[in-house]
């Protein structure tokens, strides 16, 4: 079974995961600078996030462990999303300065700035308002203080770099985590490896 | 860049080698359309957009390439054939029963760069006119027999049912939002929150019921298995599921049995199916090969009310998998 892994806290977070439920991580935590390993009858690979998906999606791997976030944001969504692994909770909101809602602004739509476009345009299509969006690639928090945009809308943990820039939550948007998602063929061919991973992952968090 | 040497985003060449492949797929799809007398025929590459984005039928028109014609409509390049001959049966042929087949090119745009063409060949079947089982068995046969001309190893059929979901649901009693949520639920097989959902929800409902919405999305395989663990009463779920049943001895008869995969809580992508819907699977391609169903709504549509089944083949996929 191909087993795709995001690339940094979602790693750390799965591998302790599957650890716990009794697999060989040890090389996984070996591996350096490889971005593949073999363990027992499992191929791992470490990319990022969009990049998994893509992978998923054309089949060159069977199951993969990617942030809410990013499949929200991703167009291609035809995989199945078998659990929620209940890690790397966070969520999207939309922040600015404590006086977004009754500040005066001089042009029609308000300019919103975040590294997920497609979520930013949903929630203001559900509002019915009209925003500009500004597509960043990070540091996000930057685009209120620095003045391109009057709000964001980005990732919330546990708040302190808002905090850091004077910026507050003013709505929160949708809780995110970690999901375990899969290609659809391989669900159909190898389905009781893929339920066996999902069962060993669930029992064992039943026990915690 | 200069723009004579390459070629837009999702656009590809087809050189000989694939090409050579692409060709001997569909003379082994077509010899199958032949032998059971099914009409070849080409649809306009152009339609009206309008025959696409009409009554809801679920086509994403965001993913259509379409451009203003001289009369000032919005003209499409095919994106599907089902319609176009839903269109020409209702309105040419005019009679039923009519087996039409067809092998083309369906048009997509792709916006992005992530391996996604925006032309696909597909070769496929529509049976339109009978009502009975025999139409969900004639054209099983002909997916079944063309698999096996195709030389292709383990392939899956994997079916459900818009009728017993669109019934299911009824039988539940949700509201929009908790249908939608619980189709999310289904589409997606998420596990972790159908439990949540069906403990909240469905308090009202007994033991076994619950259980059985549970475990739906990971109970596929035999029908008689599905139709024994289903906790209710109801004449039109019986009925649908007594024809999946039929259809299953009759591949059991034919001796493809083995392909086929029941799996009642898949939701079909489009709105039109209205009875079985059908998506075939192997390894080695990462898509569907082959999907279909039936839609009995539709040609009314056109002014001819009458039942209808059909799929095609997507034989862009299928020359990735011979390619290897």
């Amino acid at each position: 079974m191909k087993i795709g892994l995001t690339k940094g806290r979602v790693e750390e977070q799965v591998l302790q995961i599957l650890e716990q439920a009794g697999y060989n991580i040890k090389p996984l935590l070996d591996k350096k600078r490889k971005l593949t390993v073999e363990v027992d009858s499992n191929q791992y690979i470490f990319a990022k996030a969009n990049d998994i998906i893509t992978y998923i999606e054309h089949g060159i791997i069977d199951v993969g462990f990617v942030g809410k976030d990013v499949m929200i944001e991703q167009s291609f969504k035809d995989y199945y999303e078998l659990m929620d692994l209940g890690v790397g909770k966070c969520y999207f909101a939309l922040c600015s300065f404590a006086n977004y809602d009754t500040k005066k602004f001089t042009s029609n739509a308000r300019k919103i700035a975040s590294k997920y476009p497609n979520v930013t345009r949903m929630y203001f299509s559900s509002r019915n308002e009209d925003v500009e969006i500004i597509k960043l690639e990070g540091s996000v928090e930057l685009a209120p203080v620095l003045g391109i945009a009057e709000a964001i809308v980005d990732i919330v943990e546990t708040g302190s770099t808002l905090k850091a820039h004077n910026l507050h939550v003013i709505e929160k948007i949708q809780d995110i985590s970690v999901r375990m998602i899969a290609n659809k063929v391989s669900f159909r061919f190898i389905h009781n490896e893929i339920t066996k991973l999902v069962n060993d992952i669930k029992k064992n968090s039943k026990e915690n | 860049m200069n723009n004579i040497y390459t070629l837009p985003i999702g656009a590809t060449d087809i050189l000989d080698d694939e090409n050579k492949i692409k060709l001997q797929i569909i003379k082994q799809i077509q010899k199958v359309f032949d032998a059971y007398n099914y009409k070849s025929i080409v649809p306009s590459m152009f339609d009206y957009l309008e025959l696409y984005t009409q009554s809801n039928i679920g086509i994403d028109e965001k993913q259509i390439i379409s451009f203003q014609g001289d009369e000032g409509k919005l003209i499409a390049l095919r994106a599907d054939f089902t319609l176009p001959i839903a269109r020409i049966v209702a309105t040419k042929y005019k009679t039923v029963p009519s087996r039409i087949s067809y092998v083309g090119e369906t048009y997509q745009k792709t916006n992005n760069m992530l391996g996604r063409r925006s032309e696909t060949t597909v070769a496929g079947a529509e049976l339109i006119g009978i009502e009975n089982v025999l139409a969900e068995e004639e054209i099983l046969s002909i997916v079944s027999t063309a698999l096996k001309k195709l030389n292709i190893k383990k392939p899956k059929i994997v079916i459900g049912s818009s009728k017993f979901l669109k019934r299911f649901l009824q039988l539940l009693e949700m509201s929009k939002e908790e249908e939608r949520q619980f189709l999310d639920i289904m589409s997606y097989k998420k596990t972790s929150e159908l439990e949540k959902f069906v403990d909240n929800k469905f308090a009202k409902l007994s033991n076994e019921q619950k259980s059985y919405i549970k475990i739906l999305p990971w109970q596929f395989g035999d029908i008689n298995e599905l139709i024994e663990k289903f906790a209710w009463k109801d004449e039109t779920i019986s009925k649908e599921l007594d024809r999946l049943n039929k259809l299953q001895k009759y591949a059991h008869m034919k001796g493809f049995e083995e392909m086929l995969e029941f799996d009642l809580s898949i939701v079909p992508r489009l709105n039109y199916y209205t009875g079985i819907v059908f998506k075939g699977y192997c390894q080695g391609v990462g898509d569907d090969i082959f999907s279909g169903g039936r839609y009995d709504k539709l040609l009314e549509q056109f002014g001819l009310d009458c039942p209808a089944i059909g799929f095609s083949f997507n034989v862009t996929n299928l020359i990735k998998l011979m390619g290897e």
